[in-house]
């Protein structure tokens, strides 16, 4: 289990894929339907956590050669599913064994698009990931602004996972 | 570039009757475009032969002429209206290749009519084979290398240039028979020379195998300013070898790396760059799978199937869009509709995939040949959308209506893994089922891959649906905890099928999904991927967090159900109906919501409804929707079968059916009930028994007389309604259809020789309105569907007219008919009896409307909503005659079917329609055959052949023939009787039998017509089954009914050319 926690207080509800690091950051969707991996190095995205719009990432995994030499960028990573078991004769590892190898957090199963849409009307970018387990000091936020409401939000998320434990 | 001034007035060429591989896809794009250069200021002219469509609408286009689609006619068309331009590239290819022939004639140029959108040239580079060739080789593309060739020798040099495996195809074979896939010398040698022999021009096409690698497809739109935009990208799930139009496909491309998309991103794009097309334009690529090779299948310099499903796919209006760069617009000038905001130039983005399902009608000819390859025999299609493959796969399933709600077919269990692996190379149209059936039983993925070239990407899928499949079938619905249910519903598992697998019913799921809160959410299909706020209301369900319509009471609101992908039975003349209700509702002032699947249809398209659904037309996803929209009421009456199978479950959630009331809809579907009926009302039909044995059928059909119409009850195993003539045929009959236990019983009905007539006909609760009486050409006994129809009818008095009127609205009260119903009776000696009463919207509706003027649809939605025939303005009882006489022909697609029954029967087989217009009656049949292929040259060769009891009759439709100058041939038993008769014909040889057979009669071209009536029995090792099916092949007419021959006759016998014949349009035809 995985919390995505906006500063004003949102939550969606996921999975942890692979590496279950909680983060904080500024969030930055990406509208591509392929091309994953070059987003993940993509310096635009310095530091960024990203959620890609296109529910089903990963399905042709990644082939090494396209990434080599360059330094991941993204700081997490959030989609509707990330694939298990892509193909592509190019393949040379899956997206989860990418993201074990290099400690990027990412999480799926959550609502993207009402994710996005939270993006862009609501103009909220800040943004904690959480997992049940974890305190909350550990996660703060990068920039300082108000995210008192984000905080209680994630106490209570925490304390409801642990009612359900 | 702001619009050309100098187009004022558009000539717009439709592609006229649904045939397999051109459906109502043209519809759509057709519709749009005539309503986009409507909006723009132009006068609109439309040909198209089709009535059933909405194109043909008089508010569709300013002048719409419903004429055979030939360029004579064209031509005729051009002349009399003069528009400035032409528009081809919406009508498919039947447009394309108009619009090629007139240029190069040099005729637009002297009538001064510009081709807009994609020029001549262009048209040509993409279509012919040789000029194509050389512009992809100008550019670095690559084709599938291949060589028409006339020696073996030459077949081996190819071979050693390209290596094998090599596809070798003779020229213009009967069936494709002779060719064959070659993997080495040896095998080159042999079957190149068969294919040479069995070549009538002694010519194979050489090419290099490709089969099995992926089909990937791009549609792409460019502008005169030399934008140009990739709208969607789509790839088969069934590799190459299986027609695109055949093959399930996804959008997005799902397998391909960054890399591989763009190469043929760019490619596309490099290539309609060349082309310089202006509009849209499909490519079709194949993909090696292993490396990053690839080679240019194909490319349409139009709208197309693939336009259509990628419009619905992503939201972009590819038609109305390809329609305003043809008249000058450039993509960013024109506005995104859909989000109001961005332009055309903006390619769309998608946050879902969908997923497209051919419609086969294998479900009607069971006999023929299933197995699939380059050639096209989908019907139809339906499109899903879903958040994952796998729910966009199992959504697509349940819409297609064919009984399945899951990857399971139950009846699959019992065949051997052998059996299995076989099934699974033979690629029929049920190759996915028998592949999860393989995968149900842990047979490996790769070894799954290897025969059939799927995707690994989506055998996977398959397997996650049916891992679940296999929990829920073990845990039953202890596995249903909320956590398992909601992946289940976000992977698409139907109730049903869930209810199915825990031995429940589907209410019990139902139920405890909503206790456990797993609810669906909609979303919009916005071409933005949210990044927009989208203003166009179309919708899909998922199971996510947030949705995008708000739960509330609109007692506003009015849900019309669709009427699914088209299908044999059930065409494109439903859609209209669907979407004139709409436009209906909407002029009322009420709000009007359509859920509907087929991507092809003018009724999915954005600016239909007020809202549209794009979801599987079930129980379970139209509760959904009533749940959500808590409408006024729902309307059933117009979707065909598929909403009236839904009516019980509108009722059964408590909302209410506008129109005809559940109890009525029923009762008239019952045969019991509507026996009693008809007896009540003293209304006359057809005597008949029900038996279940052999020896009561044939006491039955004595006491009865023959000749007898004999079906089952309840249609299994395709074995359909046969006429017999005597003990014999019955005994065949019953042998056959009791070979399987029957438990239903067989029914005999006095088969009534006579003239069939059909109404349609609005009902308000006390009065009745009937825009015309139709009369059937063939004798009652061929499918009404199947059946040349004329209207107003010929033969019937106003003393007949009247007797129908009456009985007629009998049935409308009786049946308590709030809205259409259709009934059909037989005329024989002066008596009516009811074969047929359908208390709904029905095939004829559009083309009655047309011609008579009266807005049947529109009117029954009136009436569904309580007001008065009287008051409408139209009259009540008969409606005034029309001056003109309309007559229907179907149009089949025998040819694209192998093995397929062609003759005529109580089966439906045509898959669409044609309409011809006359001031005479002879004059509207004339058009009406050239409309459908008939062949209607005055003179030439014609074989008859026809079974003993029809030789008497044919003897004055032969002496007919023979006075017009048509040379008669014919089988030894009808030629004895006709030479004895004194009409000379010369007899030919049994096919096998001599020399002068009659296969070689066929090929040689000495036969135009073929009359061949056949005998019992249908058994396709006969003569005659042969015999049609080679005249199928050759592209023949073959008559299967004396009554199409006699009204052939009548219409050749005006001796009139596609010139002479006046064009008429819809808005001269004044009552």
């Amino acid at each position: 289990m995985a919390y995505l926690v906006f500063e004003d207080g949102r939550s969606f509800k996921g999975d942890f894929f692979a590496c279950d690091k909680s983060i904080a950051g500024e969030l930055a969707y990406v509208t591509d339907m392929v091309g994953f991996e070059e987003v993940l190095v993509d310096p635009k995205y310095e530091g960024k956590i990203v959620v890609f719009t296109y529910p089903m990432v990963g399905n042709y995994g990644i082939e090494k050669k396209t990434i080599k030499g360059k330094a991941i960028r993204v700081k997490g990573v959030i989609a509707k599913e990330f694939c298990l078991k892509p193909s592509n004769f190019a393949m040379d590892m899956t997206i989860k064994e990418f993201f074990t190898e290099n400690g990027i957090t990412a999480i799926s199963g959550v609502d993207t698009r009402a994710i996005t849409k939270h993006i862009i009307n609501d103009k909220k970018y800040h943004c904690v990931i959480v997992g049940e387990t974890l305190k909350v000091q550990a996660v703060p936020f990068e920039k300082d602004i108000d995210i008192a409401k984000g905080k209680m939000e994630i106490e209570r998320i925490l304390k409801l996972a642990k009612e359900e434990n | 570039m702001p619009k050309r001034s100098d187009i004022k007035k558009v000539l717009v060429i439709g592609s006229g009757p649904i045939i397999i591989g051109q459906a109502a896809e043209f519809d759509y794009a057709g519709t749009q475009a005539c309503k986009v250069l409507k909006d723009e200021g132009l006068e609109v002219v439309l040909i198209n032969s089709n009535p059933a469509t909405i194109m043909t609408d008089k508010n569709i286009a300013d002048r719409v002429y419903i004429e055979p689609l030939t360029v004579d006619v064209v031509k005729n068309i051009i002349i009399k209206e003069r528009p400035d331009s032409i528009l081809p590239t919406l009508g498919g290819q039947t447009g394309l290749n108009f619009a090629v022939e007139l240029a190069e004639s040099g005729f637009l140029d002297e009538y001064g009519v510009k081709l807009l959108g994609t020029n001549v040239l262009t048209i040509k580079k993409a279509e012919d084979r040789e000029m194509f060739k050389e512009t992809m080789e100008k550019i670095n593309q690559p084709c599938v290398e291949s060589i028409i060739t006339e020696t073996v020798a030459e077949g081996l040099a190819f071979a050693k240039r390209v290596g094998y495996p090599l596809i070798i195809r003779p020229a213009y074979t009967m069936g494709g028979t002779g060719g064959g896939i070659v993997n080495n010398d040896e095998e080159m040698k042999e079957i190149c020379a068969d294919g040479i022999r069995a070549s009538r021009v002694n010519q194979v096409l050489i090419e290099r195998c490709i089969s099995g690698w992926k089909e990937i497809e791009f549609e792409t739109m460019r502008d005169s300013k030399d934008n140009a935009i990739t709208i969607c990208s789509m790839e088969n799930v069934d590799p190459v070898g299986i027609h695109t139009g055949d093959s399930i496909v996804v959008a997005p491309t799902q397998t391909l790396a960054k890399k591989e998309f763009n190469m043929l991103r760019q490619a596309a794009l490099d290539i309609v760059r060349e082309l310089q097309i202006e509009g849209g334009c499909n490519v079709q690529f194949a993909l090696n799978p292993n490396n990053l090779e690839y080679a240019i299948i194909e490319v349409n310099p139009r709208v197309s199937r693939s336009s259509a499903l990628a419009s619905k796919a992503t939201g972009y209006p590819i038609a109305r869009v390809a329609s305003l760069i043809a008249i000058g617009y450039t993509l960013d000038e024109i506005l995104n509709n859909v989000t109001g905001s961005t332009y055309a130039i903006d390619e769309p983005t998608i946050d879902y995939v969908v997923c497209k399902y051919p419609r086969f009608p294998f479900d009607k000819f069971i006999k023929a040949d299933h197995r699939l390859g380059t050639k096209m025999k989908a019907t139809g299609e339906v499109m899903s959308i879903g958040q994952n493959i796998e729910s966009a796969l199992l959504k697509a399933i349940r819409s297609l209506e064919l009984g399945n709600y899951s990857l399971e077919v139950p009846a699959y269990a019992e065949f051997s893994e052998e059996e299995l692996i076989a099934k699974i190379k033979e690629q029929t149209n049920d190759r996915l089922f028998y592949v999860a059936e393989a995968i149900r039983r842990n047979m490996s993925l790769d070894e799954i891959f290897e025969i059939t070239k799927i995707d690994r990407f989506f055998l996977n899928k398959m397997k996650n649906i049916i891992v679940e499949e296999e929990k829920v079938k073990k845990y039953k619905l202890e596995y249903l905890t909320e956590q398992n249910l909601r992946k289940l519903k976000r992977m698409g598992f139907s109730d049903l099928a869930l209810a199915n697998w825990c031995d429940e019913r589907e209410m019990k799921i139902r139920f405890l999904r909503k206790k456990m809160n797993i609810l669906p959410t909609f979303k919009k299909v916005d071409t933005c991927a949210g990044v927009k706020e989208a203003v166009s209301p179309y919708y899909y369900s998922t199971y996510e967090d947030e949705t995008e319509i708000e739960t509330k009471k609109r007692p506003n609101t009015i849900i019309v159900l669709g009427s699914g992908p088209i299908r044999i039975g059930q065409g494109v003349e439903f859609d209209y109906c669907s979407v004139h209700c709409i436009w209906a509702l909407k002029k009322l002032g009420y709000e009007a919501v359509i859920i509907n699947n087929n991507p092809e249809t003018v009724s999915t398209d954005f600016d239909i409804s007020d809202r549209l659904y794009f979801e599987p037309l079930t129980s379970e996803e139209m509760w959904n929707i009533l749940e959500v929209e808590q409408p006024k009421g729902v309307v059933v009456q117009f979707g065909g079968q598929t909403a009236i199978k839904l009516a019980k479950d509108v009722k059964s959630a408590g909302y209410q059916i506008l129109g005809t009331a559940l109890e009525d809809i029923n009762n008239a579907e019952d045969r019991e009930e509507f026996d009693n009926l008809l007896t009540r009302l003293n209304l006359a039909r057809p005597k008949g028994h029900t038996v279940f044995t052999k020896e009561d059928a044939v006491k039955a059909a004595n006491e009865l007389t023959y000749p007898v119409l004999v079906r089952p009850s309840y249609v299994l195993g395709g074995q359909g309604m046969e006429i017999a003539y005597n003990d014999k045929d019955i005994n065949a009959y019953m042998d056959i259809i009791t070979r399987v236990t029957q438990e239903h019983p067989i029914l005999i009905d006095k088969y009534i020789m006579g003239k069939e007539l059909e109404v349609d006909a609005l009902c308000d609760g006390t009065d009745i309105l009937v825009p015309g009486i139709m009369e059937h050409i063939e004798r009652a006994g061929v499918h009404s569907g199947d059946s040349m129809s004329v209207c107003p009818a010929i033969h019937i008095d106003e003393k007949l007219g009247q007797m129908i009127m009456d009985e007629t609205k009998k049935l409308a009260l009786q049946t308590k008919t709030i809205g259409l119903i259709n009934i059909q009776y037989i005329l024989k000696d002066e008596k009516l009896y009811v074969i047929e009463v359908n208390p709904r919207s029905s095939r004829t509706i559009p083309y009655i409307s047309k011609v008579t003027g009266v807005p049947m649809v529109q009117l029954a939605v009136r009436c569904s909503l309580g007001e008065k025939i009287r008051n409408m303005g139209y009259g009540t009882g008969l409606y005034k005659k029309i001056k003109l006489f309309a007559v229907k022909s179907p149009v089949f697609s025998n040819e694209k079917i192998a093995n397929l029954e062609i003759s005529l029967s109580p089966e439906m087989k045509s898959t669409g329609e044609v309409l011809g217009i006359g001031r005479r009656y002879s004059e509207a049949l004339l058009k009406s055959l050239i409309a459908s292929h008939v062949n209607v040259k005055q003179n030439g060769g014609i074989l008859i052949t026809v079974s003993d009891n029809d030789k008497q009759e044919m003897l004055e439709i032969a002496k007919g023939y023979k006075e017009i100058g048509y040379n008669i041939y014919s089988t030894k038993g009808t030629g004895a009787f006709l030479n004895e008769n004194g009409v000379e014909s010369k007899i030919v040889d049994k096919i096998g039998n001599g020399t002068e057979d009659i296969v070689s009669l066929l090929k040689n071209g000495q036969i135009d017509i073929i009359i061949n009536t056949p005998t019992r029995g249908r058994d396709s090792n006969r003569d005659g089954f042969k015999i049609r099916r080679m005249a199928v092949e050759q592209g023949l007419s073959c008559l299967t009914s004396l009554d199409t021959a006699r009204v052939l006759l009548k219409a050749l016998r005006l001796n009139k050319t596609e010139k002479e014949l006046e064009p008429i349009s819809i808005q001269d035809l004044e009552v």
